[in-house]
């Protein structure tokens, strides 16, 4: 290619010449493109990755938020409507715990603003303060003390759609890192010698990572863990 | 009148443009190209065809004279693009092999994030880096060690939906998600995400309202829903977004110290730099280790590099390379919107730094840098505020010296100094008073842009004239090959 060029810096035709090849280059990777679209997944795809899809509160307009914003992901923020107003509970760490009046579409933030905020124990990493409410949802703040331990779950909600009701419950489970000998025995499988080697366990080794280090326990396999998997916790 | 110059040998002296000023652009586009394709379903190996061929063709239609060792460069650059082309077209269209059965499986969590009712954790354990879509309630966090068990599949994209979920947590290093029918949380144990999580909560627990956003954002990367609303309204949304707005500010900070600590103490200049590249890379990875932020950190890798081996680089091409890195290591950022701002945003600036760039023309800059990204931001959004071509003259400058200050000022109360509540305060009223200031000018320009095909392609068209124009003299035969490539690349993609 290069030799049939005229090798003069200035030269006119060789600019043209070059420009009329690299013309030709485009046009074949078009008819590359034209020919051999669609051929592995079908309809074209102007799509941007990246976004997620929400809605717009002005008009319902569809918005998609860079992930980056930590704007809400897709399929997820629940549109605020303008129904009638919704009537919550806040208990825990809030300034002014109590029921509240918020308009429809609201979120646990906007809760928690209307109870005066989070109060100085209150754990703002515990508490999905993005979440959608829906009318007559519980919500407890959970605190920082090592005193309160909570777990919070969700009634009414389910893993595909906005959970009905939020609420934040004292956890049932046993944490092994602390239970006393007779607090373990409640837990199904789990008698007094087993209780013990627990105790032991933590003892001479240092607390428990995680649930699966009970497999360390003289006395617990694999069945009983998971038949113990649901009254256990790890703190 | 130009100077008739010559080397030793006698060969006429032409000036350092196209391939030889930065050869690294055109791979890139390239690469671009063959991604874009792919992505329509053309097969691997025919999108990476194109683009030795995008290659070939920009250096023949930008080039008005042949330029030195063309065949080998342009022939090496051809060849290099081919390469990396089919490598990320591959990596891109390769299915991830599926697990059978259930999965049990422990790792750390690498990010937690709100993913419409549930939240979104991206786990690294032994085998692979999973997906899972938990339930808001159960309290994982950055940085925790999970255990869970479930179903494997591949991330699909959503049927009816314009939303590639697979391209996204494709760029996040994740291509088979978990439904889990369990999980167990454990503490992790230090690491990165850890760290994370404290300094979050730390910052969630003692600063003020604005003042925890912005250092929320700039730190961690983590946005406040009310601020990213207002900058959103106020066009200045990478404010808050870790880019290289931000990184710079650390880089150019760090080099300040680093260089008069050089004059007092005679520290070596390669210590320096290594100490510098070292602040430089945990402080993209702490914030979270968006593109922007990687990109930025490895350009200014790339410049420190330069200063230690006593070589100047060139803005245009480090863009370049950045980009390409972060395209070979996850091709899939290629479709993520802050991949792709930050590239245009970082090649734009470049290519006028090579040129114009200075105090006075700074204005038309950012008025370059609004239209050029216009046609990204309106199709992901719907509309630009036309605000921010105001405000971001005066929010640039503003919060290049906001920031640092807000942080030294927050830094006593983070730590649990005595009078640290008084300094925080401070900064909570600078932010305050920038909150007025941005909501009146706002005011004036109350208006947005919504999608418009004109508005875009006179957005693309700038974009492309300037990056040629950074590589080539603007003349008229720059002016039409950059016409011709826009034209073309409309046309077929």
């Amino acid at each position: 290619m290069g030799g049939s060029f005229d090798r003069r810096p200035g030269s006119k035709y060789a600019g043209l010449a070059f420009f009329a090849i690299g013309v030709a280059c485009f046009v074949l990777a078009g008819l590359l493109v034209y020919s051999f679209s669609g051929k592995i997944v079908s309809g074209p795809s102007e799509t941007v990755a990246g976004p997620a899809p929400t809605i717009d509160r002005a008009g319902g307009r569809k918005e998609a938020p860079t992930p980056a914003t930590g704007g809400a992901g897709p399929g997820g923020a629940a549109e605020p409507t303008q129904g009638a107003p919704w009537v919550l509970y806040i208990t825990g760490e809030v300034r002014s715990p109590g029921v509240y009046s918020l308009p429809s579409g609201s979120r646990v933030f906007q809760l928690v603003e209307a109870a005066g905020g989070l109060g100085p124990q209150a754990d703002p990493v515990q508490v999905n303060l993005a979440s959608p409410l829906a009318d007559g949802v519980h919500v407890h703040v959970p605190s920082l003390r090592a005193d309160s331990p909570v777990s919070p779950s969700v009634a009414g909600g389910s893993s595909g759609s906005p959970p009905a009701s939020i609420s934040f419950i004292k956890d049932a489970r046993v944490n092994v890192n602390t239970a006393s000998a007779a607090e373990l025995e409640t837990i199904p499988g789990v008698g007094p010698v087993t209780a013990r080697a627990i105790i032991d366990r933590r003892e001479t080794r240092g607390p428990f990572r995680s649930v699966e280090d009970l497999l360390d326990v003289k006395g617990i396999g694999p069945k009983k863990l998971e038949a113990m998997r649901e009254s256990v916790t790890v703190r | 009148m130009r100077r008739e110059e010559t080397d030793r040998q006698g060969v006429p002296f032409v000036p350092r443009e196209g391939l030889a000023r930065a050869p690294l652009v055109f791979p890139l586009a390239g690469l671009s190209v063959s991604l874009a394709s792919v992505n329509r379903g053309i097969p691997a190996v025919v999108a990476a065809l194109l683009a030795p061929l995008v290659v070939a063709g920009l250096v023949l239609v930008l080039s008005e004279r042949r330029p030195p060792r063309l065949l080998p460069y342009a022939g090496g650059l051809a060849l290099m693009s081919f390469i990396v082309s089919i490598f990320c077209c591959t990596v891109l269209v390769r299915q991830p092999p599926l697990p059978e059965g259930t999965v049990s499986e422990r790792g750390t969590v690498v990010l937690e994030r709100s993913w419409g009712a549930r939240r979104a954790v991206l786990v690294d354990a032994e085998a692979d880096r999973y997906l899972l879509k938990l339930p808001p309630d159960r309290h994982v966090m950055e940085g925790d060690l999970l255990s869970f068990s479930g179903v494997a599949r591949r991330i699909a994209p959503r049927e009816g939906s314009s939303f590639r979920e697979d391209l996204y947590w494709s760029a996040r290093g994740a291509r088979i998600e978990i439904e889990a029918s369990s999980t167990s949380r454990g503490d992790g144990g230090p690491s990165l995400a850890s760290w994370r999580t404290a300094l979050r909560r730390r910052m969630l627990l003692t600063l003020p309202p604005r003042t925890r956003g912005y250092m929320l954002a700039a730190v961690l990367g983590v946005r406040d829903p009310d601020l990213d609303e207002a900058h959103r309204r106020w066009g200045t949304s990478h404010l808050l977004a870790v880019s290289g707005f931000h990184v710079g500010l650390v880089a150019l900070g760090l080099w300040k110290i680093l260089t008069s600590a050089l004059v007092r103490t005679r520290v070596p200049r390669r210590v320096a730099v290594a100490a510098a590249s070292l602040v430089l890379w945990g402080y993209a990875l702490l914030a979270g280790g968006a593109p922007g932020a990687l990109r930025a950190a490895i350009m200014l890798q790339l410049l420190l590099l330069g200063v230690a081996l006593g070589r100047r680089g060139n803005a245009l091409n480090s863009v370049a390379m950045a980009a390409l890195f972060l395209l070979l290591w996850r091709p899939a950022w290629f479709f993520d919107v802050g991949w792709r701002l930050s590239v245009i945003a970082a090649m734009l600036l470049a290519a006028l730094a090579e040129r114009c760039l200075s105090i006075w023309t700074l204005p038309a800059s950012s008025v370059l840098v609004w239209l050029a990204a216009y046609p990204q931001v309106a199709a992901v959004f719907g509309s630009v505020p036309l605000a921010g071509l105001l405000l971001n003259l005066v929010a640039l400058p503003l919060f290049s010296a906001l920031y640092p200050l807000a942080f030294f000022l927050s830094a006593p109360l983070l730590v649990g100094l005595p009078g640290g509540r008084l300094l925080a305060s401070a900064a909570e009223g600078l932010f305050t008073l920038w909150e007025i200031a941005a909501d009146s000018l706002a005011g004036l320009t109350p208006w947005t842009a919504g999608w418009n095909p004109v508005l875009a392609a006179l957005g693309g068209g700038l974009f492309v004239l300037t990056v040629a124009g950074g590589l080539y003299p603007l003349r008229g035969r720059t002016v039409a090959g950059a016409g011709v490539f826009l034209l073309i690349a409309v046309l077929v993609l």
